[in-house]
């Protein structure tokens, strides 16, 4: 999967992330969730990759994995050629200088107790950054960059006093500061109104230009994936089902599920069309075998091979990639 | 343009601006609930009490709690122009000996409450922040201690050190009580660990301490408030049993130890004046805080408010 | 011959910091079998018209004007008793979220007879529970599920569940607010689709409450946009989505990224909505409008018919 020499910024190698459900010190735990089944791709310097997936897929996790938030069960994640498990000390203050994260929730990622300018200062203070001056600096080129403006007006607010769109804002400022190489921004616009996304996705292309930002944009609205996003990569269930260049994905999707999901996205474009229902039921309760592919039970064309084994990612068409028995032998 | 100097100011003065400022809105609330102001009253009364404590002896060495010497009384009397709620068994003025045991209340129950809250949220925090085993290490010694029978613990202790002093007391009942309070304050930390702005501190770099103390600590505070209300009134019910017991400290004024002479002189029915003003105080110190109590929790919990805020 | 009609509905809210005007003087209709939708964003007053269409408002409400008329009769006229009478039998909601509003220790057939019964006390347990199969039927849900609790359903379901509930008593209208906010898309498609279905097939006028253009787009026959407590646009969706005629409905169809067709910029609406305890005094839109007139900032903008069945509230609305 590597272009010509250039070792890409990010890999992520058959990494698989299992939680248990109940913890017991004496019996073995029953229920565990595999968050992440395998899971490999790459993110090459400067792109945008979209990681697309309804809730439960698996999309989050990635992005927590990338920020080393926690760490995967098995497999390797590799930032600029280190495995992020084997960082340390300097290393790992390093890393966290370099990768940073846009959360989803505005109306949580900001310390209520803290101003705004306390909250963007934050990265500057915690890697020991800067002088007093330096870092009210920084702070106010921080803000007046994601259109707060004029900065003085936004610094001593608490998070309350401001709307959700301008505490996204501060929380892209947060992640921005320490101008990082690679962004997690993990649906960083799905609970804002509309017009509000339209403005922080224009800005995060706007920042991604002029910082020459890589950007793993994990979200579940095709639409704004296809926006954004260099590449895309369709997630489901912990697996990967597609991934390839957006215009190829979008135009010429080759996964089922992929199929599915851009029929189902309600779009401007699309009016009250009745979508044919899928093959297989899918509200079935069924639980596919450990070892069958995850979209078995909702795929219109689903065998009975489908059931038993799940189809590797493989090369379709050229850095197309779909995980689906229908393309090969 | 604001110079750095400001911003420092203002950096500094940002948590404690913010608190100040919310201790604004927040006495807004309190202040309509009857409750609370009932209680924040009764509370102020005593406070002036303990204040006035100070009184007596200056004006005329005979009203003082414990060595105060009336020549002319030397037995329990009723309440008179002299001494206004009447004396005690040996002649001594009980007004002052009320007066006395209200500081000695406010001190013995905010001391150990609050040494019981601090030592509780540290635990608390530390447990939940952490989890895995120093959790687990952590809340088992915590249900030890909560299951030890207070007060029987003391009654042992003190037949075997001897007579335990008013701040061995303290220390003692901070150590029984802080486990209460470190299961509430592990859960609110638990919550507050997976909050995103705090994964965004860890994302940043931030260290264990600087997240404990930043940005939990903050928000677990009001709750440890809440629970030193609840715990200065466990305080003073358990020196007023002990010193009513026998088990005080001879050498100071309580409630309880004025309950004890009472009882011990066989003056308990025959002298009301002297039963029954330590009784009535120590009952309502009690209720002071527990009303406290109720209306900080209406203030921290904003569902449990009346007013409606809509947009 | 409209199941619901709103002329001039105007509240406003008490609160300790003021007044707020969360509803402006808006008038439209709901007709027999049909679908309309209101889209706006967080804090345009749509949830507000709702609730007051079920006389659900918060104490601190006011009506300050205005009539909500059901087949005639006013529902702001009626006390207390004659609304609960109304509410289920003759008009039915499906809150926000309500999936998640299930009470988790009742089996969710439990539930629904539930509600049926309250509104129906005559009604006798073999007809409840042909009614309960009926309603299964109605929205695509197993009866056979119907002695599950509510953690044993999936999202899909639990709206589904959610919807018989509100269908129970045969209402004549239903209001559905956010329906697939909480869904995913595949399942929240799977849910419009059932909705609309209900709507040809049993003459059910549906009045579609959502933040998203294109949720309005996919189900609604007719719609109206609100912003900032006022309706701006109302009209038949594809003539509206064709040619949007006011500014703001102009800007929010450019601020959606599209999957087909050209890439193009997104050009967001800059700004923000104004604040609803002290709005302007002329057009509410103004200060974010990239078409302004003399008198938009100081004159109310009239409520035009600027071509047949194509409302908006515009100085300019000849256009």
């Amino acid at each position: 999967m590597e272009r010509e020499e250039r070792e890409p910024m990010v890999v992520f190698d058959e990494v698989v992330k299992v939680y248990r459900a109940t913890q017991s010190l004496l019996r073995r735990s029953r229920g565990e969730v595999r968050a992440l089944d395998g899971v490999s791709f790459a993110i090459q310097k400067g792109e945008i990759f979209a990681l697309v997936g309804e809730s439960g897929s698996g999309k989050t996790t990635c992005g927590r994995l990338l920020v080393h938030l926690e760490s995967p069960s098995s497999g390797r994640v590799l930032f600029q050629g280190q495995d992020l498990a084997t960082l340390r000390g300097r290393s790992l203050r390093e890393f966290r200088r370099r990768v940073q994260m846009i959360f989803q929730d505005p109306y949580q990622s900001l310390n209520p107790q803290l101003t705004v300018f306390q909250t963007v200062v934050e990265p500057l203070v915690v890697q020991r950054w800067g002088s007093h001056e330096d870092r009210e600096q920084r702070v106010v080129e921080a803000l007046e960059e994601v259109g707060l403006r004029p900065a003085r007006d936004f610094m001593f607010r608490y998070p309350h006093q401001l709307s959700g769109g301008q505490r996204q804002r501060v929380a892209i400022a947060r992640a921005m500061i320490l101008e990082p190489q690679l962004v997690v921004a993990d649906e960083p616009v799905s609970m804002l109104d509309a017009s509000i996304q339209a403005q922080l996705l224009n800005m995060l292309l706007e920042l991604k230009e002029r910082h020459s930002l890589t950007l793993l944009f994990i979200t579940h609205d095709l639409a704004s994936a296809r926006y954004l996003a260099d590449r895309i990569c369709v997630i489901y269930n912990g697996r990967i089902m597609e991934q390839g260049p957006t215009d190829l994905v979008i135009e010429n999707p080759l996964h089922p599920y992929t199929k599915a999901l851009l029929r189902a996205v309600p779009t401007v474009d699309r009016r009250k069309e009745e979508l044919p229902p899928p093959a297989c039921p899918v509200d079935s309760f069924l639980a596919p075998k450990e070892a069958a592919c995850p979209f078995y039970s909702r795929c219109p064309d689903c065998t009975s091979r489908c059931m038993e084994k799940e189809a590797p990612l493989a090369e379709v068409e050229k850095d197309h990639y779909s995980a689906c028995f229908l393309h090969y032998g | 343009m604001a110079s750095s100097r400001e911003i420092g100011k203002e950096r500094s003065l940002g948590g404690r601006a913010h608190f100040l400022r919310h201790l604004g809105e927040n006495w807004a609330i309190y202040r309509k609930n009857p409750m609370g102001m009932g209680g924040l009253g009764l509370l102020v009364l005593f406070g002036l009490m303990a204040l006035a404590s100070f009184i007596p002896p200056l004006l005329d060495p005979m009203y003082h709690p414990m060595s105060g010497v009336d020549p002319e009384i030397d037995t329990s009397v009723g309440p008179s122009a002299r001494h206004l709620l009447g004396t005690d068994f040996m002649g001594r003025d009980i007004l002052s000996q009320l007066l006395t045991g209200a500081r000695v209340a406010l001190l013995i129950g905010v001391s150990a409450a609050f040494m019981a809250v601090a030592i509780g949220t540290m635990v608390g925090m530390v447990a939940g922040y952490f989890g895995g085993i120093v959790d687990t290490l952590l809340m088992r010694l915590a249900d030890i201690v909560m299951v030890l029978p207070g007060l029987l613990v003391i009654l042992i202790l003190s037949s075997v050190a001897g007579q335990l002093s008013i701040w061995n007391l303290v220390l003692i009942i901070a150590l029984l009580k802080w486990a209460g309070v470190s299961r509430i304050i592990r859960s609110q930390t638990l919550s507050l660990k997976v909050r995103p702005y705090v994964e965004a501190a860890r994302v940043a770099g931030a260290s264990h301490t600087r997240i404990m103390f930043r940005h939990m600590l903050p928000n677990v505070l009001p709750l440890s408030f809440l629970y030193m209300t609840f715990g200065v009134t466990s305080a003073i019910l358990i020196e007023a049993s002990l010193s009513f017991l026998g088990f005080g400290d001879p050498s100071t004024v309580s409630w309880g130890m004025m309950l004890q002479w009472v009882w011990k002189t066989g003056h308990m029915f025959k002298a009301p004046y002297w039963l029954l003003p330590p009784g009535i105080c120590i009952s309502l110190i009690t209720l002071a805080f527990y009303l406290i109590g109720r209306a900080m929790d209406e203030v921290l919990n904003p569902r449990l408010r009346k007013e409606v805020l809509e947009q | 011959m409209n199941v619901l009609e709103v002329k001039d509905l105007t509240v406003q809210y008490l609160t300790s910091r003021g007044r707020v005007h969360a509803v402006e003087g808006i008038s439209w209709e709901l007709r027999q079998a049909e679908a309309l939708g209101i889209v706006g964003e967080s804090g345009c007053g749509k949830t507000t018209v709702a609730m007051a269409i079920m006389g659900l408002l918060p104490s601190n409400a006011q009506v300050v004007e205005g009539k909500i008329l059901l087949e005639g009769r006013d529902l702001l006229l009626l006390d207390a008793e004659e609304m609960r009478t109304i509410r289920w039998k003759r008009i039915a909601m499906v809150f926000q979220a309500a999936m998640n509003a299930l009470n988790p220790v009742h089996r969710v057939g439990d539930q629904i007879l539930e509600a049926m019964m309250a509104h129906d006390g005559e009604l006798s347990e073999k007809e409840a529970q042909r009614r309960l199969e009926e309603l299964c039927a109605m929205v695509g849900l197993d009866p056979r599920r119907m002695k599950d609790y509510p953690h044993q359903f999936s999202g899909g379901m639990r709206q589904r569940a959610v919807i018989a509930m509100a269908l129970a008593c045969n209402p004549t209208m239903l209001i559905a607010d956010e329906p697939t906010t909480a869904l995913d898309v595949m399942v929240a498609d799977q849910i419009l689709g059932q909705l609309r279905r209900l709507q040809l097939e049993m003459g059910l006028a549906i009045l579609y409450i959502s933040h998203d253009i294109s949720v309005i787009a996919r189900s609604c026959d007719r719609m109206g946009v609100m912003y900032a407590g006022q309706m701006v646009e109302l009209g038949d969706t594809d003539e509206i989505l064709d040619r949007p005629l006011h500014p703001y409905t102009r800007g929010l169809m450019r601020s959606y990224p599209k999957l087909r067709g050209p890439k193009t910029k997104l050009e967001p609406i800059p700004g923000e909505p104004p604040n609803l305890m002290d709005p302007p005094p002329g057009c509410r839109f103004c200060p974010r409008c990239p078409d302004k007139g003399a008198s938009c900032p100081t004159e109310r903008p009239p409520w035009i018919q600027a071509k047949e069945g194509h409302w908006v509230l515009c100085h300019k609305g000849e256009v």
